[in-house]
């Protein structure tokens, strides 16, 4: 569908986004080479030896893979869960009368409150890090869920029944083709929350992971590992998001014209 | 000739596509004792009818038609079609409506919005492709199949929304201002477009409109309906012109003068009372 002209304009948005992150680096060198003791931030070049060591020790990758593998599968878990609800509880009154007060309640109990609650219910393994994440990521999805159910014009649905559409075909080609906009945004939201619930949980209680090294580097005054970590962490959730845009654009793209823009 | 009857009781109900008998209607959750939109209001269609509905805005045409469609129950008397009664949605009352974006599914092309009703009717995937394909032609639309509705333009998307309707093959259907939203040049296009379905297809035809020309273009009768609340039908005018209609017609002319008219006097009397 990109045209050469929109080729042309993405790849000048490219060039300046690019130009940016270059000019912050080398600002970010220049802050820590003349103004600022090193010990409380470290030059990029020094990170990027600091991540160059954990890369041949092995401790980087095996991080990413740890970190990725809560992450994704805790919030594919929490959507799995969520998504139903949310359907539901945006469906039917009885179910939202049921559901609500606890929808409105937990999702104001932050996850990272949960983290030791859930060691001592869940241990110190795997088991309880996916089950933070997806906790986080169960209450952003079910409320962008169900409001993008009630957010169906009344037309629409109306139309699907004068033509003859019965109360389970509604729901399976309209409500839920026109709610996928919702859950899709939701799904968005929830990856960025569950980046910010690992770095918690595995700082608390892991012996592994991203937010572990950021945890431990301290132990060593190692602030470039620090850094590296958080800098890694940073690009895997930009990385995913993109790669989340893009299953939008180009999968989903006839259910999602219009919120894979941004 | 235009002849005015205060109320249409030529026609039984056995042959009535539509019938009123006395009908009230007030929207659940509205205060309790407050006045009814609708009141005694009577009525009777005739099957292959082309029946059009004039009356000053909110007064009711809107939720006269949405208890046709099955959308609202009527509070009061009894609504049946084709002699029966109405129990919900159905697909042989089929429904375009005044919005031109929401009722369609953005999510299909135009072909599987139009085959939308042969598709939860269950019918195959070969049969379905085949009565779109035929509603599709009708209204124009071919060469656009695999369009989605935000490639369309305003007016073609009411073509969707009527070729749609029409492939459920409805043996009623009804049309809430559809073409309001449209330019002059296509809404006269579509006119006739409408005009040649209803010869072609011999449907009964229910039309709301706010625009006194077209209901003179479009329809074999026009009924007026008084302000709102309590709002009935004060009167129902006869259009016995051929089709297609010549709006330089003189006959044409007074039908229009008589029924704007008609309108005006509705309307003011709404001012006066507030
Ligand atoms: N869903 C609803 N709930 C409560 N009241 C409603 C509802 N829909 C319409 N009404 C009321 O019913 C009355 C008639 O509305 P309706 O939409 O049928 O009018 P209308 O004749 O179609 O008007 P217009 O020409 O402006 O479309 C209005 O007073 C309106 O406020
Ligand atoms: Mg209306």
């Amino acid at each position: 569908m990109a045209s050469a002209m929109n080729k042309a304009t993405a790849r000048k948005d490219m060039a300046w986004s690019a130009a940016s992150v270059a000019a912050v680096v080398l600002l970010w060198q220049a802050v820590s080479t003349w103004f600022v003791d090193p010990m409380f931030l470290p030059t990029p070049v020094a990170v990027l030896q600091g991540a160059w060591q954990l890369l041949l020790d092995g401790t980087l990758l095996s991080s990413i893979a740890v970190s990725m593998m809560r992450i994704l599968s805790g919030w594919i878990l929490g959507s799995a869960i969520a998504i139903p609800i949310g359907l539901a509880v945006g469906v039917s009154r009885t179910a939202r009368a049921l559901i609500d007060p606890f929808i409105h309640f937990f999702r104001f109990v932050p996850a990272i409150a949960l983290v030791t609650l859930f060691i001592v219910w869940f241990g110190v393994g795997e088991v309880s890090k996916i089950i933070l994440i997806a906790y986080a990521t169960a209450f952003i999805v079910t409320v962008n869920t169900a409001s993008g159910v009630s957010g169906i014009s009344q037309d629409k649905l109306d139309a699907a029944r004068c033509l003859g559409a019965k109360p389970l075909q509604v729901f399976r080609r309209v409500t839920i083709p026109a709610s996928l906009p919702s859950i899709y945004v939701g799904m968005r939201l929830a990856l960025a929350s569950s980046f910010l619930v690992i770095a918690a949980a595995e700082m608390l209680a892991a012996d592994s992971g991203l937010g572990y090294i950021i945890w431990t580097a301290r132990l060593y005054f190692q602030v470039d590992w620090m850094f590296a970590a958080i800098i890694v962490l940073g690009l895997l959730g930009f990385i995913t998001d993109r790669l989340w845009r893009w299953a939008g654009r180009s999968l989903f793209q006839r259910f999602l014209r219009g919120v894979t823009g941004y | 000739m235009s002849d005015p009857k205060t109320k249409d009781t030529t026609m039984t109900a056995t042959t009535a596509a539509i019938s009123f008998d006395r009908v009230g209607m007030a929207y659940p959750g509205q205060k309790a004792g407050s006045e009814l939109i609708l009141a005694d209001l009577s009525l009777s269609i005739a099957e292959g009818e082309f029946f059009i509905l004039v009356g000053p805005s909110g007064s009711g045409k809107s939720t006269l038609l949405k208890i046709v469609a099955g959308t609202q129950k009527q509070t009061e008397g009894e609504v049946l079609a084709f002699g029966e009664k109405i129990n919900g949605p159905d697909r042989r009352h089929g429904m375009v409506f005044q919005s031109v974006e929401e009722p369609l599914f953005e999510w299909l092309t135009v072909a599987g919005n139009v085959g939308f009703g042969p598709e939860v009717a269950g019918k195959s995937r070969k049969v379905c492709r085949e009565i779109a394909q035929r509603y599709i032609d009708l209204v124009g639309l071919r060469g656009h199949e695999k369009k989605f509705p935000h490639e369309l333009s305003g007016g073609m998307k009411q073509r969707v929304q009527i070729a749609r309707t029409l492939a459920a093959e409805p043996e009623l259907i009804l049309f809430d201002e559809p073409f309001a939203a449209l330019d002059a040049l296509t809404r006269r296009v579509l006119q006739q477009e409408l005009i040649r379905i209803w010869q072609e297809t011999g449907r009964t035809m229910v039309y709301v409109t706010h625009d006194i020309r077209e209901a003179v273009i479009l329809g074999q009768r026009v009924a007026v309906m008084s302000r709102g609340p309590r709002a009935n039908i004060t009167r129902i005018y006869d259009i016995d012109l051929p089709y297609p209609r010549d709006d330089l017609d003189a006959e044409f002319a007074r039908s229009v003068r008589e029924i704007e008219a008609d309108i005006e006097k509705e309307a003011s009397s709404q001012w006066q009372a507030q």
